[in-house]
């Protein structure tokens, strides 16, 4: 093949490879990566055949419709208790108050059981509901109402057993800081639907933040282009949103006029094409001003809605941030991450007492939850939205024994073997996927990892975890680690 | 296959495809390459075109391989025993025994057979399956097969070779002004282009002020220059900047992404770390431009060299700057070794510029070196002190008073010396006596969980909480003489040491009682204890002393542990005389986690030399030295910095390969070494220091390139090796390998590794001088000014942008290190955060403090630097990629530091000389941009005066100014300092 052939066929691979992208995002927009774009089109071009593995590539693109056009990633920081929620193990219940066999201890590693804990049965009632007979606990009554809409994934383990570890490889693939995150990856991958908001957004229902902190939003070894902009219910909801007091709109409007004339001129006399980027910058910058703060405005929805999700606006919490989600979802936000808090029930205290700031958790979230899906549901949006639920491990069916001894609260320790998940929208399957042994220690069946849930949130966004890398450190990095292996669970789609 | 179109990226291809977005799923960081450039991929040219005369591996050769074959005949896959990195291995016999590549002999070289046969299940690269690549095109066929054909020469990396300085020839001789213009320049001549004319002269000072001290001139400083017609006016002024104390801060801002530096521990409560005296060495060792080499060797090792000064101690906190994750209930070990990991990648990637990290898991795929080596150099690092404790041990008191910061340095060392060498007397004895006898127990008791007896040795089970006591009965046995010493030991939890490290196990305390045949008990006090050696943040003799730290192995037991307790006053024995012991338990981990005792047994012996020991003046005089230093350094007060210090060489710690870089599976143990690859000089490290006197040896072929080209590239914009922190086979190749060369040369040799002279070089070049205007026709041909025919023009980084409006707006204050400090952020940036620590907005002149002085919380950094680009500085970052987003205006626009920086320039601007508006707003101008504005810029921006004005006499002005002119003022110094003329260099 000659050169001409060779630029014919490679620019002929990345049209298509544009057309299908294109045809599955509409209204893509340049303004956030305008300064890149010219870099990352030669590094397109330049990686073509780089890497070798261009048709691979693209035969795999080619199979990708996706499924979902945006994600909300409902993450329930400090591991919510499957055991207490969606995992029903009747065997645990008969074993409560027993000693752990000893064959469950042997070789583990715990956070905090020590010797030979005692079991801990469910705290909760269970029961079966939908059209396919899901098991639930009483906890979750607006959950319930939305099971058959669910896909409820009780086989997830990972590797890591500290909440900060285990978040970063949730969310970033690994254990260690430095890497993106999946909702950079995501943007990274198919940049944002509207050019007014930043295309991965964070909300976080205030108390604490994740304990990995602001890494698991962050974007790594990419450009900073593609991390996580953190938005808030208090304050400005983008920082440094709104003009200074005393500089109105009409002012700022001209102030920008003269700063984009007089970049505009130097632009003329230096042709440096950052110039102009900068001036599309600055009008885009000024368009956020109204479109994000109309965007976090929530006094704009109707009273009925404020009842679905039970809304307070002006504060902080977990059902203003899942309206916020649906309000970014319909302004074509990419990816949504919103970060809950105080879920890790250990019982040593009232407020991580399963029985006690473990029903406060769930009644904090259970109809905020009930009330996006059906929100998103009602406008059409779920369709291509994939709503993901849940906490960056599972916990133990043994009671913990901080200490040795019992404790006055009753919970539980961290659990990597285990944990439940949910799914909604998107076209997955409704319905139970996988199971753990019968007290729920270890997932047994049809088990995903989390590597395999990034990779099935990736296909689902029609990317592929193997082929979507960015060279950093002499490898053609990816979310889920060169190393590990990672599945699309395929079978969670309909 | 086409790597070409790295290097031949048709304006024409580009025009077309530019039409839609792109995004790319599969790039580069920031690969535009320009239409020419002189290294150009001799395979990218049509098959047509004849080949080179001589083809050489690294130019023609090896970019085939990297590309089609070393992926799966490489360092990790190694397919059918074919790898394409060793010389002996590319020539060696296959694992079906043909021969891969015979010098001189295509025709029998198994590879152009494979390569060019038209059997889809011979080909290679593979036509199907998982591994299939496209097909070799003609010419790179022809190209290995002529290779062959001419002997098949083979050739390092080109990186691996040391640096030479090669002559070079042009013709604009009288163009060049320093040595590296003459590269430079031949470059542009290759591609038929001609330097840009030299800069006006306020453009170069803005630019040279800017790289080299990270802030504009003042307006001041640009008269006296404009004024200065004399011949030497440049270098005066280069001088007057690298003399100024400003110019180690610029630099030391730009090194902190390199070490990572943070004000905290990094992981959830992200708790205060006192990183802050390392700041303050980088900025002072800039100033005194100390060699690099010995910059280096500080960080790496400056806690090994003899006689280490308190400035050699700030510099190993380098290391000290990982993560401590002090989350309850983790795993020290686990994060001990990922701190020791990030050291390992970080000095690859700072200094070497070679990817070392998937060495870990296996040898590299990409380079010589094999997944032994990996484990081979950890184990450099492997025997530090500090393991994941929550108050982040080892600490170094630094004496507030600077004056006395040596002594308290030099007590704290001798402190470490006395210690062992008090111990050492006792050590050498505990293995070497032969006459330990071990006793009978029999009884005994524990207060929570069980403890069961075997053949002398007590193990536990069940849970044993921190505060655990046992009580065990010893029946003597003959001693033959009265007892003098107890030997306690920990026994590991497996023979098997391939699975330590294990459970910490801690001996707090230790009560002895002699119980006499009428029951009566006498309690036995003990004079001292001597352990086998020590390591870790406790000492043997807290065993005596009510408090949790004690003898043994913390936070981890990583091999049988040995202490003798030696018996104040010898204890005379009858038969039927018991010895009572109480063992208390009191330390713990992170998160209560207990280390308690699991596996433990006593040896009893009679020989009178322990207490002779102990009764020695040596050991009293020693004794006296530990006391007397240990309150002189109890008095010296101070902020304690996390040191690295080495384990004792007793306590070194085994290091073992990573099955599958699992460091839970490990296997044989290995010594210390270097890859061979990069050890043409056989120099053969087996400490820390030796390690890094490797790194710094003047054969090094990648430590001053590596250097050269990262302060190149803070200059130029771009570096010479455009991934800085990667110079192997997989980086991207330099552009002008002899414009790097020679600087990396001059720097070694000629400039003894100073960044002074090697900065003063760069920016008195012609190259630089140049104007950084282009012509639309350059601007399209070299976008990203990679040959350097104009002027460098980049944006700001984040610490300049926020110091030069500090500077513009007169409210800079310049004040030397210290603790860092916390200039006004949004609310509610850490309040969520873990950790009670809260950000208390600094009052006067800590308000305005360079940005490199700014408090940075890991897991919340400050945000308007992040949004310039600034690392998380959770891992060391080898070059920021400059963005340019929308969230960046909001910040110069509505960030309240940014408008009150806008008030306080709009006051200057007012008491401007001259009363028009005009000669004000042109003040202002000149301030934020020190260049005069057009008269067309001049009338947009009076225009823009009197619109505002008209706008506030329309709306509510006082919450900005307390008149509608004023407030005018303070939107045109705020669009002032949001010009890109004002953001850019």
């Amino acid at each position: 093949m000659n050169v001409i052939e060779q630029l014919r066929h490679d620019s002929g691979l990345l049209n298509s490879r544009r057309q299908f992208l294109k045809s599955c995002i509409a209204g893509l927009g340049t303004a956030w990566l305008s300064s890149m774009k010219l870099d990352l089109l030669a590094a397109e071009i330049a990686s073509i055949g780089h890497a070798g593995n261009q048709s691979a590539l693209d035969s795999h693109l080619a199979h990708f419709v996706p499924r979902a056009k945006r994600v909300i990633f409902l993450h329930m920081a400090g591991a919510p208790s499957q055991l207490e929620l969606f995992d029903f193990k009747p065997d645990l219940s008969k074993l409560d108050g027993s000693d752990c066999p000893r064959e469950f201890l042997e070789g583990q590693s715990f956070a905090f059981i020590q010797g030979i804990p005692k079991m801990l049965g469910t705290q909760w009632p269970f029961h079966q509901a939908g059209d396919h007979k899901q098991w639930i606990s009483d906890r979750l009554p607006f959950t319930e109402k939305i099971i058959d809409d669910l896909c409820i994934v009780r086989s997830m383990h990972t590797d890591q057993f500290n909440h900060a570890p285990a978040q970063l490889l949730m969310h970033t693939g690994q254990t260690i800081l430095g890497h993106p995150s999946m909702g950079s990856w995501v943007t990274y991958g198919l940049g944002s639907e509207n050019q007014n908001l930043p295309g991965f957004i964070v909300l976080a229902s205030g108390g604490s933040d994740p304990d990995a902190g602001k890494s698991i939003w962050g974007s790594g070894f990419l450009p900073s282009v593609y991390q996580g902009v953190q938005c808030r219910s208090e304050g400005d909801p983008v920082l440094y949103l709104k003009s200074p007091e005393g500089i109105p709109r009409e002012v700022r409007r001209r102030a920008i006029d003269s700063i984009s004339r007089i970049n505009e001129k130097t632009h003329e006399e230096l042709q440096d094409p950052e110039t102009i980027a900068r001036v599309q910058q600055y009008e885009t910058a000024f368009r956020m001003q109204i479109h994000a703060s109309d965007a976090f405005d929530m006094t704009k929805e109707p009273d009925y809605i404020h009842a679905l999700y039970g809304t307070s606006p002006g504060k902080a919490s977990f059902a203003n941030n899942c309206l916020l989600a649906r309000r970014l979802a319909e302004r074509g936000t990419r990816f949504i991450q919103l970060f809950d808090w105080g879920w890790d029930s250990h019982g040593t205290g009232a407020s991580t007492d399963l029985g006690q700031g473990f029903v406060d958790k769930c009644n904090s979230v259970d109809r905020a939850c009930y009330a996006l899906i059906t929100d998103l549901k009602q406008r059409g949006l779920l369709d291509d939205t994939l709503v993901v639920w849940g906490g960056e491990f599972g916990r133990t069916p043994m009671r913990e024994n901080r200490g040795g001894g019992e404790m006055a609260f009753i919970g539980r320790d961290h659990n990597p073997g285990a944990f439940t998940i949910w799914m909604a929208g998107a076209g997955v399957n409704p319905g139970a996927f996988g199971e753990t042994d019968p007290i729920g220690y270890r997932a047994i069946k049809d088990k995903v990892s989390v590597y395999d849930l990034q990779a099935t949130i990736l296909h689902a966004m029609g990317l592929h975890h193997k082929h979507l890398t960015y060279p950093f450190q002499g490898l053609n990095q990816t979310l889920t680690p060169v190393n590990k292996p990672a599945r699309v669970v395929t079978e969670l789609f309909a | 296959m086409s790597r070409l179109f790295k290097w031949l990226l048709p304006a024409l291809v580009l025009a077309v495809l530019i039409g839609g977005f792109v995004y790319s799923k599969k790039a580069d960081p920031d690969v535009a390459a320009p239409a020419k450039i002189t290294n150009e991929a001799p395979e990218s040219l049509p098959a047509s075109a004849p080949l080179p005369e001589k083809i050489t591996f690294n130019e023609h050769i090896r970019p085939i391989l990297n590309t089609s074959c070393t992926g799966c005949h490489g360092g990790v896959e190694k397919s059918a025993g074919v790898s394409f990195i060793y010389k002996e291995e590319a020539y060696g016999v296959s694992a079906n025994g043909k021969k891969i590549i015979v010098p001189g002999d295509p025709t029998n070289s198994e590879v152009v057979r494979r390569i060019t046969s038209t059997d889809s299940r011979i080909i290679m690269p593979p036509a199907h399956g998982e591994h299939h690549r496209e097909p070799l095109t003609p010419r790179e066929i022809a190209l290995i097969t002529e290779w062959i054909k001419q002997g098949a020469p083979w050739e390092e990396h080109w990186a691996y070779i040391p640096p030479k300085k090669e002559p070079v020839e042009t013709k604009l001789n009288d163009w060049v002004r320093q040595p590296m213009d003459a590269y430079v320049l031949a470059n542009l001549e290759k591609n038929s282009l001609s330097p840009t004319a030299e800069a006006p002269k306020e453009q170069w000072l803005r630019r040279a002020s800017l790289d080299l001290i990270g802030l504009p001139p003042t307006k001041e400083e640009l008269e006296t220059f404009l004024g200065d017609q004399s011949p030497d006016a440049y270098e005066k002024t280069v001088d007057r900047f690298l003399a100024s104390p400003r110019f180690g801060e610029r630099w030391a801002a730009m090194w902190m992404d390199l070490a990572r530096y943070a004000d905290t521990y990094g992981l959830e409560k992200d708790p205060h770390r006192e990183s802050w005296p390392y700041r303050d060495w980088l900025i002072s060792s800039f100033n005194k431009d100390i060699p690099f080499t010995d910059f280096v060797r500080d960080q790496l090792a400056g806690d090994l060299v003899e006689k280490p000064t308190t400035d050699q101690l700030k510099a190993t906190l380098f290391q000290r700057l990982t993560k401590t994750n002090t989350e309850g209930g983790t795993d020290d070990e686990q994060f001990r070794v990922e701190a020791v990991m990030d050291r390992i990648s970080t000095t690859w990637q700072v200094f070497q510029g070679v990817t070392f990290g998937c060495v870990q898991c296996h040898s590299h795929p990409y380079e010589p070196i094999p997944h032994e080596d990996y484990f081979r150099y950890m184990s450099f690092f492997n025997s530090a002190e500090d393991c994941d404790l929550d108050d982040d041990f080892p600490l170094h008191t630094l004496a507030d008073n600077p004056a006395e910061q040596q002594k308290a340095t030099d007590a704290q060392l001798e402190l470490n010396g006395a210690l062992n060498q008090r111990n050492r007397r006792g050590a050498k004895w505990i293995n070497h006596q032969q006459n330990w006898i071990q006793p009978t127990v029999e009884k005994f008791s524990v207060s929570s969980g069980t403890l069961s007896e075997n053949t002398g040795i007590l193990s536990t089970e069940g849970p044993q909480p921190p505060g655990t006591s046992y009580n065990i009965t010893l029946q003597p046995p003959q001693l033959g003489g009265p007892l003098t010493a107890i030997k306690f030991s920990i026994l590991p939890d497996d023979s098997d040491l391939s699975k330590a490290p294990f459970k910490g196990s801690v001996l707090s305390e230790m009560g002895l009682a002699k119980i006499d045949s009428k029951g009566v008990r006498t309690p036995v006090p003990f004079s001292f204890v001597f352990a086998d050696e020590l390591a870790g943040p406790f000492r043997p003799d807290y065993s005596l002393l009510n408090n949790p730290g004690g003898f043994g192995g913390y936070p981890k037991l990583f091999k049988k542990r040995e202490a003798v307790f030696v018996l104040k006053d010898l204890l005379p024995l009858s038969k039927e005389d018991r010895l009572e012991l109480a063992l208390y338990c009191r330390a713990s981990t992170s998160g209560g986690q207990p280390t308690t005792l699991r596996n433990f047994t006593f040896h009893l012996i009679s020989n009178p030399g322990w207490k002779g020991l102990v009764d020695s003046n040596e050991h009293k005089q020693l004794t006296n030295r530990i006391n007397a230093l240990t309150q002189q350094i109890a008095a010296a007060k101070g902020p304690k910095f996390p040191v690295t210090q080495e384990r004792s060489k007793e306590s070194k710690r085994e290091t073992r390969v990573w099955v599958g870089g699992n460091y839970l599976n490990k296997g044989a143990p290995v010594d210390p070494g270097v890859p061979d690859v990069l050890n043409p000089y056989n120099a053969n490290p087996t400490t820390r220091l030796e390690m890094a006197n490797w790194m710094t040896h003047p054969e090094n072929s990648l430590l001053s390139r590596v250097f050269v080209n990262r302060i190149f590239s803070e200059l130029f914009g771009n570096g010479i090796v455009r991934t800085l922190g990667d110079f192997g086979t997989t980086g991207l190749p330099p552009t002008n390998q002899s414009l790097l060369d020679s600087l990396a040369v001059a720097f070694r040799d000629d400039y003894g590794w100073k960044l002074k002279p090697l900065l003063k070089g760069m920016v008195l070049s012609a190259t630089y001088r140049q104007d950084h205007k282009a012509s639309p026709e350059l601007a399209a041909e070299d976008p990203k000014n990679l040959l350097l025919a104009r002027g460098p023009r980049t944006r700001l980084s984040a610490e300049m942008l926020r110091d030069q409006a500090l500077l513009t707006s007169s409210l800079l204050a310049n004040r030397d290190g210290g603790p860092s400090v916390m200039p006004p952020q949004p609310d509610g940036i850490w309040a969520s955060a873990h950790g009670r620590k809260k950000w208390e907005t600094a009052e006067g002149p800590d308000r305005f403090r360079r940005a490199l002085y700014t408090y940075w919380k890991r897991t919340a950094p400050y945000p308007s630097l992040l949004t310039f680009d600034a690392p998380m500085r959770d891992a060391c970052s080898t070059q920021r990629i400059s963005t340019n987003t929308p969230l960046q205006p909001l910040v110069t626009l509505n960030d309240p530091a940014y408008l009150e920086m806008a008030r306080h320039l709009s006051e200057k601007m007012e008491a401007a000389a001259g009363d028009s508006p005009r000669d004000k707003i042109a003040h202002g101008y000149l301030l934020a941009t020190q260049q005069q504005p057009t008269n067309e810029t001049l009338d947009e921006l009076l225009s823009l005066r009197s619109d505002l004005i008209s706008e506030y006499s329309k709306t509510d002005f006082k919450p900005l100014a307390d008149t509608p002119d004023k407030a005018a003022m303070i939107n045109l110094a705020n669009v002032l300092l949001n010009l890109d003329t004002a953001l850019t260099k």
